[in-house]
């Protein structure tokens, strides 16, 4: 679907007339040349005038095209055409015509958002009619589209590509050994990722690469990458990440706190989560928290049974101890 | 004994002389004598096991150069091996100059040649792997006919006709540039190794489909000899399963948006697993015999089009006295000085094999970290790690990660008779086999297995026929990268003396009565004297 036509579909009132923009001075100095070659060709020589008033005319042109920065494409040929073909009054028709606003041009109202969201043509409209989700295609065991969904998914390598994987590791024998080899591509290139990170904070120590490296360990264990045996080892790297993350740069403590209590929630440690959000709270009460970092703390409480109204109190350190080891 | 490297092009690559005929041209594909491996123990066996034949090697590689030392000592019955390979190395720099001049003159040269009166029959075969579903003697005859050059493929007329044709029935949404770059690469190695000329051979065995069960065809047909395939692994399949992960082919629909919905199967990632499944049917047509190692591979082959009637079940053998001799008599007995050891001293758990991806050892080494929080293991990875280093770091890595260096280390390689008579228990967690020798040498020692259920090795586990099955399972089976199952099994396995006795026996009484070596090279050496002398 183009534009003009996403655009018909527009209520009335949502799209605001764009102006187009001309400029008059070189049309007017064009149609004022025009005036001039006339007024030679009724002087008094019999040749030279006509000779005069045909170069005039051809200035003419080249003054209403050339002069003017916004002609450009076609509008530029426009112009031209119409002051060469007709003396005197094709200036003022190429003025007129170029200023009329054409139907294609009430896309340059629309808001950006609006054009941007996605367009369904009818090739998608079929796709969603007859496509399989990528579940139904990889219970079909050998399927040629059961081999393009397993390199999507792994290529996407997001949460639910890895629980699809995995699922299919653990309940699908004819899948299970492929679905391994992506789930082992992933973590290969999660170890990659990490890798590089580590290096990247061993050589230029800074709050953002610390951050950097624990939120990317943060994200690998909320889509389910990392399993449960690699967990308490990954967690504990990226609580050091975090901690020094905090220590070089508090100003930035919300972000990081942020970072932090997610990958304690994602690391089955609630109430690390709590206590996390809980410090922050307390070290900052008297600028405004975020409200992501108060649902955070919410979902922590939840996830920890810890009652809203004593909060961790003597529990906190239990686990500060986890948090330790 | 002669080596020859050749780089098979448009030239007819220089293979072993004419003169006198062996009894077997083997065909590999990658493997012996320049890589470690399954594949090539199996080949060394059988040439070594069958010293009354001659045999002509003929190696198919990637590239000059990818190869190093071979890793085995061919033995003298082996007249020659010959490595043919699918690809030229890069030049480098491009052409300049004069030569890139001469290089244009020679390409204008053979696209202004007037189209052939007789079109090319290779040509015709290459359309047909794609345009036609059917396998016939026409094909491979049409595809050994060696009339078409490289030259004349990639720039002449009748090529890009085929391909056009191929777009346009085929990939007609797929880009033109894509699929014209797709097709050179999926033809060119099939023409420089169809270039080469037949050895004299009494018979032909290619050990896989793909290029190496190609090129047996064609040079059976062409010399009228018969031909054999082995199949350890399902080649086509194993391809597949390359191809679903091969980031060098887009998917159609990748990025239209609709993420929640399966992808449409590229075209392109079709046409290179259809001439796969179409070079492994060419192999199976031609064939005399398919032999294979087990059940489960019959029935792959069946459904990928192999006849029934022509499959042979061949299992891999080991020897069984060198094992033996060195290995206490099976497992502890009740009350034995061996059991009344194991209590007190931790399980002895071995993970043999090479240190490569294929064997997943990191699923070995979390399977032991869990197994680790719940009972006291001694475990050894025994294997080369110099093939994939990258790897071999990362399971270290995760060793270290997990705190575990006091209880796995990596060994190194052993020689069995020192690997097994230090073990309780094996453990293989591949995400795929064919049919492990490690899990017969193990059973010869008397040493349950724990193996994932890949390839053969459920039913080398648990028996493959009535009178196997009877004997009882020898291991525990596991799932496919489930450190869970693994870690799970080596609980029960540690915790009962009794099982570990038990399973140890069935898998003695199994390898002695299903894989002794000598069956499988008296199998080959029937096989071989029929078609030999045929």
């Amino acid at each position: 679907m183009t534009r003009s036509a996403h655009a018909r579909e527009l209520p009335r009132g949502s799209v605001r007339r764009a102006r187009k923009r001309v400029s008059w001075v070189p049309l007017g100095l064009s149609a004022g040349l025009d005036l001039v070659a006339v007024a030679v060709i009724f002087s008094s020589h019999r040749y030279l005038p006509y000779c005069s008033a045909v170069a005039i005319h051809l200035i003419a042109v080249v003054v209403a095209v050339n002069f003017d920065d916004r002609l450009r494409g076609s509008r530029c040929w426009l112009a031209g055409a119409l002051v060469f073909a007709l003396p005197l009054v094709g200036a003022g028709l190429a003025a007129v015509a170029l200023a009329t606003q054409p139907r294609s041009g009430l896309t340059a109202a629309i808001p950006v958002d609006y054009v941007d969201s996605p367009m369904l043509d009818v090739a998608c409209f079929r796709k969603i009619a007859e496509a399989l989700s990528p579940c139904e295609v990889l219970s079909v065991p050998g399927s040629e589209q059961g081999w393009s969904t397993l390199a999507a998914l792994t290529r996407r390598g997001d949460g639910e590509s890895v629980r699809l994987l995995r699922w299919l590791v653990l309940a699908n024998p004819n899948m299970a050994v492929d679905a391994a080899l992506a789930l082992e591509e992933l973590s290969v290139r999660f170890d990659a990722g990490l890798e590089s990170r580590r290096r990247e904070l061993a050589e230029t120590p800074s709050a953002e690469s610390a951050l950097e490296e624990g939120a990317f360990i943060a994200r690998a264990m909320q889509s389910g990458l990392i399993e449960p045996v690699m967990l308490k080892a990954r967690a504990a790297e990226a609580r050091r990440c975090f901690a020094l993350a905090r220590e070089l740069a508090p100003a930035e403590g919300q972000q990081i706190t942020l970072e932090w209590a997610r990958m304690e929630l994602a690391a089955m440690h609630p109430e690390a989560a709590l206590l996390v959000v809980q410090e922050h709270l307390a070290r900052f009460a008297t600028g405004r928290a975020c409200l992501a970092l108060v649902e955070l703390g919410a979902e922590a409480r939840l996830a920890s049974h810890v009652d809203a109204r004593h909060a961790l109190g003597p529990r906190i350190l239990d686990v500060q101890a986890t948090l330790a080891d | 004994m002669r080596v020859m490297e050749t780089e098979a092009s448009d030239v007819a690559a220089p293979l072993p002389d004419t003169s006198a005929r062996t009894d077997v041209c083997m065909i590999v594909e990658g493997t012996y004598p320049f890589v470690a491996g399954g594949v090539s123990s199996w080949v060394h066996d059988i040439v070594q096991g069958l010293p009354e034949l001659t045999f002509d090697m003929v190696n198919i590689g990637s590239h000059p150069g990818s190869y190093g030392e071979p890793r085995f000592q061919l033995g003298s019955n082996v007249r020659s091996l010959s490595v043919l390979f699918c690809r030229e190395n890069d030049h480098g720099e491009p052409l300049r100059g004069a030569a890139r001049r001469a290089l244009a003159r020679r390409i204008r040269a053979v696209r202004r040649r007037p189209p052939d009166e007789v079109p090319s029959r290779t040509l015709r075969g290459i359309r047909r792997l794609h345009l036609d579903d059917t396998v016939d003697d026409e094909l491979i005859a049409d595809l050994g006919s060696r009339d078409l050059d490289i030259a004349s493929f990639l720039h002449g007329r009748a090529s890009f006709e085929v391909l056009l044709e191929i777009n346009e029935r085929l990939a007609p949404s797929t880009s033109f540039l894509d699929l014209f770059w797709h097709f050179r690469a999926m033809h060119l190695p099939v023409l420089r190794l169809l270039a080469a000329p037949a050895p004299r051979a009494s018979c032909y065995h290619a050990v896989s489909t793909g290029y190496a069960g190609l090129l047996g065809a064609v040079w059976s047909q062409a010399t009228g000899r018969p031909f054999l395939v082995t199949e350890h692994g399902i080649y086509a399949r194993e391809r597949e399963m390359e191809l679903a992960r091969a980031e060098w082919i887009r998917d159609d629909g990748e990025d239209d948006g609709l993420a929640g919905w399966a992808p449409a199967p590229s075209a392109l990632r079709q046409l290179w697993s259809r001439m796969f499944r179409k070079l492994s049917r060419i192999a199976y047509h031609q064939a005399a015999r398919i032999v294979t190692l087990s059940e489960a591979n019959r029935q792959k082959e069946i459904v990928d089009g192999a006849p029934a009637d022509k499959i042979k079940i061949v299992p891999n053998g080991v020897r069984l006295a060198p094992l033996v001799a060195t290995v206490a008599p099976v497992g502890p007995g009740p009350g034995s000085d061996q059991e009344i050891a194991l209590s007190v001293r931790p399980l002895r758990v071995g993970f043999v094999g090479r240190v490569v991806p294929i064997k997943d050892v990191v699923t070995f080494i979390k399977g032991c970290d869990l197994a680790l929080r719940q009972t006291p293991l001694d475990v050894r990875i025994i294997g080369p790690d110099a093939e994939d280093p990258a790897y071999a770091t990362r399971c270290r890595g995760l060793v270290e990660t997990l705190g575990r260096q006091d209880s796995v280390r990596f060994v190194g390689p052993q020689p069995p008779a020192q690997i097994y008579g230090d073990l309780d228990v094996v453990v293989l967690t591949s995400f795929s086999e064919g049919q492990p020798l490690v899990i017969l040498e193990a059973y010869a020692a008397g040493i349950p297995v724990i193996a994932t259920d890949v390839g053969a090795c459920r039913e080398m586990i648990e028996g493959r026929s009535g009178e196997d099955r009877q004997l009882g399972p020898s291991g525990l089976v596991t799932r496919v990268a489930v450190p869970q199952d693994t870690a799970a099994a080596l609980v029960r396995l540690a915790a009962d003396a009794s099982l570990r006795r038990r399973l140890g026996e069935a898998g003695r009484r199994r390898v002695r009565a299903y894989y002794q070596r000598g069956d499988m090279l008296d199998a080959y050496r029937a096989i071989y004297e029929r078609e030999v002398r045929s």
